[in-house]
């Protein structure tokens, strides 16, 4: 009898081991799925505002760091607006002699950029994410591109009214189209789950010409990323025995480990981009 | 009855500084991809042995979703301490002392002395991180990685649990 109890007691742990472990892997299940509306994660008002806080204790100690990214990245900006007037010019040029070649579109707004702070970010997981200080009340929707003062960060996932929360480009689950700049060969960024300052470039077939230091940017063929966004720049390559495609290990421009603010890109155009590429699917 | 509020008391509040701990200092410590000590753990370790295993079960979950909220890694915290909090009774009843254990005692260092206690806390950190790793990544495809991750932050975690043990039970 006693016997009988023992089994029974060790059998109701066992029981409910595998009730709680089946919960979790249910959940695990949900959250490897890309649309979901999950309310504990760090989109979450009261994790947010625990982060916002620990944020705004360290905030202090990075100002100087903050300061000079924000000035080399002004640099960057002017010298972009230095060229683009050009442009400007030769359009309007164009525009008086009552050629409208370029028409509209060239002035149209395709992108706008919201600035928020990184209130949480990990790099040494396999799924890395990124927590921000804006949410819908900012504007901020899901599938909205992040990218930060260098370079390409991530992708909003979810967000809560006052916080975001975004897939890191260091996520096992991240996938950014890319392109090689100077030749236009597009592939697919991926992360390998080691260092968060490498990533993998894929599906680049073997024949194109390679060299150190390639710059590789968006590709823009996606509805997420405006194009020509720099990801980072080619560290090495190799070509497996027998393999169409090489391996590139990808420098990544941004510092992951030393995000502060960033930038959500809204696609204007994205809907329209969406459905006509899901109709053509269907017909 | 009193005693009982006491230690629920103390339980909360072990709790919220532990959450805290691992949350708002060690989670920002990123020395290198394989290094990710983690400290709540001790909050299943230090659990009251009386307890039974279904409600140890229980709060490592309500422990691991909360950890998870913050990570954003929804279930791979909680299934790892599930994991862990399951195997905790085995190690509990091999170590019985003669007599079996006092009421409302709690396995610290105290009580088992340093040696076993040792053992204890290292086999389910150990257990703790094996499974955690391999849950997140989902298979072997990162196999000697994970490998290298769950002994070295094993290491680190236990390490740290230590510290904290000596710093903070040396009350009596």
């Amino acid at each position: 009898m006693r016997e009988l109890v023992d089994f029974f007691v060790r059998f109701n742990a066992l029981f409910f081991f595998i009730l709680f472990e089946a919960i979790c892997f249910f959940l695990i299940g949900q959250n490897n799925t890309y649309h979901r509306s999950s309310i504990l994660n760090s989109s979450n008002a009261f994790v947010g505002s625990v982060f916002n806080f620990s944020n705004d204790m360290g905030n202090y100690f990075h100002l100087r760091t903050v300061n000079d990214s924000l000035i080399v990245e002004n640099k960057l900006l002017r010298e972009t607006l230095a060229n683009s007037n050009i442009n400007q010019n030769i359009v309007s040029q164009i525009r008086v002699d009552s050629i409208p070649v370029l028409g509209d579109s060239v002035i149209t707004k395709k992108y706008i950029y919201y600035e928020a702070s990184v209130i949480n970010n990990s790099t040494n997981q396999l799924y890395n994410n990124i927590t921000l200080n804006r949410g819908s009340n900012d504007g901020i929707k899901p599938e909205m591109g992040l990218v930060g003062a260098n370079g390409v960060v991530g992708i909003i996932k979810s967000v809560s009214p006052n916080y975001s929360m975004a897939m890191s480009l260091l996520h096992k689950n991240a996938k950014i189209s890319a392109r090689i700049k100077k030749n236009d060969y597009t592939g697919t960024i991926i992360w390998n789950g080691q260092d968060a300052r490498y990533a993998e470039l894929q599906d680049i077939p073997k024949h194109v010409e390679l060299i150190k230091n390639d710059v590789i940017t968006t590709s823009g063929y996606s509805s997420i990323f405006p194009s020509d966004v720099i990801i980072g720049t080619i560290e090495s390559f190799d070509l497996k025995e027998g393999s169409n495609f090489y391996k590139i290990k990808v420098r990544l421009a941004s510092n992951f480990q030393k995000l502060r603010y960033v930038y959500a890109v809204e696609n204007l155009n994205k809907e329209e981009q969406v459905d006509l590429e899901l109709n053509a699917q269907d017909e | 009855m009193l005693r009982m509020n006491n230690i629920v008391v103390q339980l909360i509040l072990r709790f919220l500084v532990l959450v805290l701990l691992q949350v708002l200092v060690l989670d920002n410590i990123e020395l290198h991809h394989l290094v990710k000590p983690v400290i709540y753990p001790l909050f299943i370790l230090l659990l009251p042995i009386s307890f039974p295993s279904w409600l140890v079960m229980l709060i490592a979950m309500g422990l691991g979703l909360t950890i998870d909220a913050f990570n954003n890694t929804i279930g791979i915290h909680a299934s790892a301490c599930i994991f862990m909090a399951f195997c905790r009774p085995l190690f509990l009843r091999a170590n019985t002392p003669r007599g079996g254990y006092e009421q409302n005692s709690f396995p610290s260092i105290e009580q088992f002395g340093l040696t076993r206690f040792l053992i204890y806390a290292g086999v389910l950190i150990l257990l703790f991180h094996t499974f955690f790793y391999f849950v997140e990544a989902f298979g072997f495809r990162f196999l000697s990685n994970t490998i290298l991750k769950i002994i070295i932050s094993s290491f680190l975690s236990l390490l740290l649990i230590l510290i904290h043990q000596m710093l903070f039970q040396k009350r009596k």
